[in-house]
């Protein structure tokens, strides 16, 4: 096969899939961060409802959501202080944000217009937010990693668990949601952080 | 081509790698490509048209910001002539 060797290509092949692959980052500590708040959450308000505490569970939803967005917010400012390879911006790292967008849309407007039109009763409204957050795991997986479909399978299951046991809810949906975000969201974040020390070691093409 | 032949598309080292970087990612921009392969836009050109001639990659051109974007995908015969030419070299290579 000409002079050139088959063990150069297929080492070329390897080199150029190890670069392609390096380039992702899927900005995974925001799934870290908001699977660690509804981890807290969710039981917390399971809790407070059942022990009668109903005037708190609107300033501890109010409390979660202003810290998910303060350690969301904090680590994308963090994550700007990184050196940036070129081409990191790429195709797969884009559908990601899309996919996640679209599902937190779509789950922040059934939350306001379903209990406002009485199609969907208030207390049920995390169950909306369970099944989004499986529909985005599972499209994340689609395109990035295996991982994230295992999780949307396995917080997809937890919230039918969590339809059929409505009084203890909050107490399924928070460490099935949670632990189905930070598991693959720790996953993504530690290979992106291998792969970012691997190029910083490597000299420039 | 015979069974014991390499695919005449993957004689180019930057047709393997671009089918390569297609398998990783799904799908590249042409800037994308042209910065992992360290090639000219001309070169990267030549080639993605030749893997598009022959159904390994669909192209894709479209205006984001007023600005044209071009998106190679892998097709599904792409990706099964690339394993194919994988196997194949790494079984002559035992």
């Amino acid at each position: 096969m000409e002079a050139r060797s088959r063990a150069d290509d297929l080492a070329f092949v390897r080199d150029v899939m190890a670069r392609a692959e390096r380039r992702i980052d899927p900005h995974a500590f925001h799934f870290v961060s908001w699977g660690a708040v509804v981890l807290v959450w969710y039981p917390l308000m399971n809790w407070l409802e059942e022990s009668g505490r109903r005037g708190a569970m609107l300033w501890v939803g109010l409390a979660a959501l202003v810290l998910g967005f303060a350690l969301s917010g904090l680590l994308e400012w963090r994550r700007t202080r990184r050196p940036v390879p070129a081409a990191e911006d790429t195709f797969v790292g884009r559908q990601v944000v899309r996919i996640v967008a679209a599902c937190i849309a779509a789950a922040a407007l059934l939350s306001a217009v379903g209990p406002a039109t009485q199609a969907i009763p208030g207390e049920r409204v995390p169950i909306v937010w369970g099944f989004a957050y499986a529909v985005m795991a599972y499209a994340v997986g689609v395109v990035y990693r295996d991982e994230f479909r295992w999780a949307g399978a396995f917080i997809f299951v937890g919230t039918v668990a969590a339809l059929l046991l409505p009084h203890a809810q909050g107490y399924v949906l928070g460490p099935v949601m949670g632990l189905g975000m930070i598991v693959p969201g720790v996953m993504a974040e530690r290979r992106v952080a291998r792969l970012r020390l691997q190029e910083v070691g490597e000299p420039r093409d | 081509m015979r069974a014991d032949e390499f695919d005449p598309l993957f004689l180019s080292q930057v047709r393997l790698g671009i089918v390569a970087v297609l398998l990783q990612r799904g799908a590249a921009t042409f800037p994308e490509l042209k910065d992992l392969l360290g090639v000219t836009q001309g070169n990267l050109g030549i080639h993605l048209r030749k893997l598009e001639e022959g159904g390994y990659v669909a192209v894709e051109k479209e205006f984001v910001d007023r600005r044209p974007r071009t998106t190679a995908r892998l097709t599904r015969a792409g990706r099964d002539a690339f394993r194919r030419h994988v196997e194949r070299l790494s079984r002559l290579g035992d």
